[in-house]
């Protein structure tokens, strides 16, 4: 992971992050919910797709190599009820994204906040309990 | 009447058709029982507070028996049911379902439709028993009848391969249910659910959560179309 650290913001406070829990239908068993990121970049694929809507982007290192990133989300349905479109974000959008990062190493996370390119914030609370 | 009674076969008929009718309700008005009162309304769209840990709400443990508690110390996320996109089961459907689920209720059923797989539950409420050979299934066998304005589900049959909670408490085919859905007002129904497990739990125990009326609709999931992130599952317990 530390070649990508000039483009990977520790986050300084997960709650400031996001104010609701995250649970995907495994639980969080895949993730290092403790230690947020932000990566920065390009998006390559935006996947309307269940059970968990997949953002691809080219995230690059202070060396200018290029990282590929999968970043997974909620499902379709969830984050239309916290404001999102099924074209909301296309290939070719420099995005920001906060994350929490799989433990297993890879370029690979669970989206926490979405930062678009005209500096809209999307997250993912949606329902009124 | 006058003239109905002058040569009118047909109003004689109709007469004897609708007397004894009219004998009834005069005798139990007469007798001061008042009419059953119709169930609440509880149709609609509700979801519960997500709760992945089911201690949490229950306070502490459950009452686990040595057999119980040696499964929950080795029971791992990892192994969790919806992780093979699994059916979530009746309670956990409510309680940590991610997503609301839908209220279909008529004088026969109760039915919930979860958004979660798109699976459901059934709640007869005609007044029938339990078969009496029960195969296990992903959501039991559930009958209910109403008291006042609270319906009160029976559950039994069910599928031990399903989880109470994402946090690994586990069940037996012997679990038992029996849940209350009580209408507090048009947007809150008190939920509380009894889980009995001779095997697991050394008696029984429930939790209660609110249930709030949600402003919005069911909508598509399917946990197998694109699953991308289970090869990335890690164990957290050694």
């Amino acid at each position: 992971m530390k070649k990508y650290r000039l483009n990977i913001v520790i986050a300084a406070a997960a709650l400031l992050i996001t104010g609701v829990p995250l649970w995907a239908h495994h639980g969080n068993a895949a993730y290092d919910d403790k230690n947020p990121v932000t990566v920065k970049g390009t998006v390559t694929e935006f996947s309307w797709t269940n059970p968990h809507v997949q953002i691809y982007l080219d995230v690059k290192d202070d060396k200018g190599n290029v990282v590929h990133w999968s970043v997974e989300t909620y499902s379709p349905g969830k984050l239309v009820r916290a404001g999102w479109t099924k074209d909301i974000v296309k290939a070719g959008d420099q995005v920001s994204i906060n994350l929490i990062p799989a433990k297993s190493g890879a370029p690979v996370g669970f989206l926490h906040k979405l930062v678009l390119p005209d500096g809209k914030e999307l997250g993912l609370q949606e329902m009124e309990n | 009447m006058k003239n109905c009674f002058r040569g009118s076969t047909v109003c004689a008929a109709l007469l004897l058709l609708v007397v004894p009718f009219v004998t009834a309700c005069g005798s139990r008005a007469a007798s001061g029982s008042p009419e059953p009162a119709a169930p609440p309304d509880l149709n609609g769209v509700w979801s519960a507070p997500f709760t992945p840990d089911i201690s949490k709400a229950l306070g502490h443990q459950p009452p686990f028996t040595a057999y119980g508690a040696a499964r929950f110390a080795k029971e791992d996320e990892i192994d969790d049911p919806l992780t093979k996109c699994l059916p979530i089961g009746p309670a956990r459907g409510i309680q940590a379902g991610l997503m609301p689920f839908q209220i279909v209720q008529t004088p026969a059923v109760f039915t919930i439709l979860f958004e979660n797989q798109h699976t459901f539950r059934i709640i007869h409420t005609d007044g029938r028993s339990h078969p009496k050979d029960l195969d296990a299934t992903w959501f039991g066998d559930s009958i209910g009848r109403w008291d006042g304005d609270t319906l009160i589900a029976d559950t039994v049959g069910l599928d031990n391969r399903t989880w109470l909670d994402t946090a690994g408490h586990e069940h037996s085919d012997q679990l038992h249910l029996v849940e209350r859905f009580q209408k507090m007002d048009n947007n809150t129904i008190k939920w509380t659910v009894t889980f009995e497990d001779p095997k697991f739990f050394t008696g029984p125990w429930s939790i209660t959560l609110p249930i709030t009326r949600q402003n919005t609709e069911i909508m598509s999931y399917s946990c197998e179309e694109n699953e991308k992130d289970r090869v990335h599952l890690r164990r957290t317990k050694k």
